[in-house]
């Protein structure tokens, strides 16, 4: 099978319905098949990656805890909307600390997460095979 | 007739929220629960188009939905109070109409 570059584009919030789990098992099956996979986190979606989040206070499934999971299933292109984390305050140390071993550096532990800016992930949109967003 | 409001949603996925903040009167009260505590985040609550300081009638936000969403108390607008779910029910008992936005 060809290997696609495949984005998926985030911009739900995590607890608000079932879109931001919906979207990490479709990630993960599409990386079990061998898919040059990113995901980016726009608009609400950057909420996802918020840490300290305890679910199980409203009832519904930790999210972020299966994000890392991802490094595992080769997912290493995680993109965080610089302009959606400022909009709401936030900045990189108000996130989960993404890892994986990186193939091309030895395999050593390399942060997942690459802050990039609207218009910067808006080029990158442009040179994906697919794009889905949730 | 005091109105009791309630907010559920982020306010970048719906306009619950500005046409809340446009009706709420005096002796009305916002309660913002779910995604709807997103909106007491500081940053967010200082949008020109939301302006939660400059609400003259009472605010809460539930604070189990804040920590769901990893919302730290610190981040959030001062004007807001954090209750629980019994005080909500509470509230809903002492107005006189309740507004669910949606």
């Amino acid at each position: 099978m060809a290997t696609k570059k495949i984005m998926y584009i985030n911009r739900a919030t995590p607890h608000g319905g079932i879109t931001a789990k919906e979207s990490l098992d479709v990630v993960l099956i599409s990386a079990a098949f061998d898919q040059d996979v990113a995901l980016a986190f726009i608009d609400d979606g950057v909420y996802q990656l918020l840490k300290g989040q305890q679910p199980e206070k409203s009832g519904s499934r930790n999210v972020a805890k299966s994000f890392a999971a991802l490094g595992d299933y080769d997912v290493r292109k995680v993109y965080v909307e610089q302009e959606s984390l400022a909009e709401r305050g936030l900045s990189e140390a108000d996130l989960v600390d993404l890892r994986h071993e990186n193939p091309e550096d030895d395999y050593r532990d390399t942060a997942s997460i690459r802050l990039i800016s609207r218009e910067k992930l808006a080029r990158l949109f442009s040179r994906q095979d697919v794009l889905f967003n949730f | 007739m005091a109105i009791l409001h309630t907010i559920n949603q982020s306010p970048d996925a719906g306009d619950q929220l500005r046409a809340c903040l446009s009706r709420a009167m005096p002796d009305s009260a916002v309660i913002l629960y779910e995604d709807g505590v997103y909106a007491a985040l500081d940053k967010i609550a200082q949008r020109p188009n939301i302006e939660l300081q400059k609400l003259d009638c009472k605010l809460y936000a539930v604070r189990d939905d804040c920590e769901a969403r990893g919302l730290q108390e610190t981040a959030l607008c001062k004007k807001v109070k954090l209750i629980d779910y019994p005080e909500f029910v509470e509230l809903v008992t002492r107005y006189d109409v309740v507004q669910a936005w949606s």
